[in-house]
């Protein structure tokens, strides 16, 4: 039960970044492939702030969260006005950076031997992992109602029209670089709260955390949910890190000896999915017009569907195995 | 309002420059034409004018009916603000947009267009809806509540955006080209009004110098990147200079 907490807190921790990148990418089209640098800022510094200076959670969090602003500000400023590469060159040279300090600034981050323990913000009892819970719940909510009338605003448009002709948009008289800045400053940071969420829910920190595939994994489920729509990121997320880490990884009938092979399978079946996604629909699952219905009786669906395929596949994997393992017992015994 | 031009150049990396003005005024006689062959510079002059190409030296400034603002030192939105926009010669659009909202896009103003507006609902504002349908009911797009489909209707659009926008100074380069001839027509009528209701003020670049003809009451002639002569359509028809270099009497 601890354990599913735990998945399922790491699950809105998702959900929330790809939120954030849905704004960054999907409405405004700024291509932030250092996702997380951002969100591992904002963790290691409440970390820091709470270890090294006993600093209470929510001051750690405030301060950290006005340095990645003020960070994210300056990195907006000479970054924003570039070519959309180059933008993705930088955010992925930035998150290379925070990586990088986190092993070499061993007098505050502690290294590779690690820091912690971080404690959760709200300590009542035993029920500190549910409030934790509870917390990025109400967050991923709370953001997911502003995206869903973001969308449906007038600056959502002016965002969607920035990202399909800036020039245009220019000529209008719209501020299009201020209104990127802005917004980059506002989701970048939001990453990094995120981040400070994440280091009371992973307690102890280590720099192999603050890894290109957490970027990597945000993108993927962007790309895959429909980057395009308000609920994109959020069933993204739920395909790829709700149905294979939570519930195969956890809850699949796999037998131990092959139970190794599970991260690998993952892995090639996200890149299956994906490809099939972007042959088939590169706009993702969900365009940008789909319906709220649609998407709930399609998600019921794929997830009845993949769930069943996975199974099955697995458990063929499984008794493939296993007749290999016996034949190769029968030989031994010959 | 009218635009001043002084010593404006642009030169790329050859050092000859290809638009040489010492000194311009546009916008003085409510409708003008700019016309030249290929090449003269005439669209050159518009991106600079604009905001969108930066000059190599000189001053362009715009005198409202207050002020002279000069526009070097500002962005292409901030002269937008001041109300000097311009259509576009090639197809420019929102291809995300429905003609809707590209319509209300353009109507909207930037200071309502807020992070608090997300949370306050933003209700839809009667005057812009009712200038769109105006818009919609003048000229007809085959789905009016979709999108810009052809060549034509974005070019329409284009413009449209622009006159919703309500500049006092309003830049057209080469408004007819892609456009059906009875949208052409019904286009400049209705420039013609909001030019006589003071509403602004056009300049319009076109090769169709029937049109120029007809409407402008003004006319420039860019010819190798210097205004070489301007004067009333009738003086500009006359010259032997623009018969020369132009029309090729």
């Amino acid at each position: 039960m601890a354990y599913l907490l735990f998945s399922l807190s790491l699950l809105l921790v998702y959900v929330g970044l790809a939120q954030m990148l849905h704004v960054q990418f999907g409405l405004l089209g700024i291509p932030n492939f250092g996702v997380v640098g951002f969100w591992g800022f904002g963790m290691y510094f409440v970390g820091v702030l709470q270890v090294q200076l006993s600093m209470s959670f929510i001051d750690a969090m405030v301060l950290s969260s006005v340095l990645l602003a003020v960070i994210s500000y300056g990195l907006g400023h000479l970054i924003l006005r570039l070519e959309r590469q180059a933008i993705l060159c930088a955010t992925i040279a930035f998150s290379a950076i925070v990586a990088l300090l986190i092993v070499t600034e061993k007098w505050a981050t502690m290294g590779v031997v690690g820091l912690g323990t971080i404690r959760y913000p709200l300590r009542v009892f035993e029920a500190e992992e549910i409030l934790h819970f509870v917390i990025l719940l109400a967050f991923v909510i709370g953001a997911q109602i502003y995206l869903m009338r973001l969308h449906k605003s007038r600056l959502g448009r002016l965002m969607v029209a920035i990202r399909d002709n800036e020039e245009l948009a220019a000529s209008l008289g719209k501020d299009t670089f201020r209104v990127k800045l802005r917004a980059f400053t506002i989701t970048a940071t939001i990453m990094g709260i995120l981040g400070g969420l994440s280091a009371a829910l992973n307690q102890f920190l280590t720099p192999n955390m603050i890894v290109p595939s957490i970027t990597f994994a945000v993108w993927i489920s962007l790309v895959l949910g429909g980057k395009e729509h308000a609920l994109g990121g959020m069933i993204g997320v739920f395909i790829t890190f709700g149905i294979f880490d939570i519930f195969i990884e956890t809850y699949a009938p796999v037998s131990p000896e092959f139970a190794v092979l599970v991260p690998n399978i993952k892995l090639f079946l996200y890149g299956a999915l994906l490809v099939a996604v972007l042959l088939y629909r590169p706009t993702g699952l969900l365009d940008r017009d789909t319906e709220p219905r649609d998407i709930l009786i399609g998600s019921l669906g794929a997830i009845a569907a993949s769930i069943t395929a996975v199974v099955t596949g697995l458990s063929w994997i499984a008794k493939g195995f296993e007749s290999l393992a016996a034949r190769a017992k029968k030989d031994d015994d010959a | 309002m009218k635009l001043h031009m002084q010593n404006l150049t642009k030169s790329y990396h050859s050092g000859h420059p290809v638009l040489n003005v010492p000194d311009g005024t546009l916008g003085e006689h409510g409708l003008e034409g700019l016309i030249g062959p290929n090449g003269a510079g005439k669209s050159t002059m518009m991106g600079l004018l604009t905001r969108r190409i930066a000059p190599s030296t000189g001053t362009v400034s715009l005198e409202d009916d207050t002020d002279l603002h000069t526009l070097n030192a500002l962005q292409s939105h901030d002269v937008a603000r001041l109300g000097l926009v311009k259509t576009n010669q090639r197809i420019q659009g929102f291809e995300s947009l429905t003609i809707r909202d590209s319509l209300r896009l353009a109507a909207t103003s930037h200071a309502d267009e807020t992070y608090r507006g997300v949370l306050t609902g933003s209700e839809q504002d009667d005057a812009i809806e009712a200038d769109i349908d105006g818009y919609l009911d003048r000229f007809k797009f085959e789905d009016p509540d979709g999108f810009a489909k052809s060549g034509g209707e974005k070019k329409l659009l284009d413009i449209l955006r622009c006159m919703i926008f309500k500049p006092k100074m309003l830049l057209m380069d080469e408004p007819t080209a892609g456009l059906p001839e009875d949208v052409t027509n019904e286009v400049m009528k209705m420039v013609g009004e909001k030019v006589k209701s003071k509403e602004m003020t056009v300049v319009i670049v076109e090769h169709d110098l029937e049109l120029i003809w007809k409407h402008c009451k003004y006319v420039h002639f860019l010819s190798e990147g210097a205004i070489l002569f301007h004067g009333t359509p009738k003086d500009v028809k006359k010259n032997r200079v623009v018969a020369e270099k132009y029309m090729g009497v």
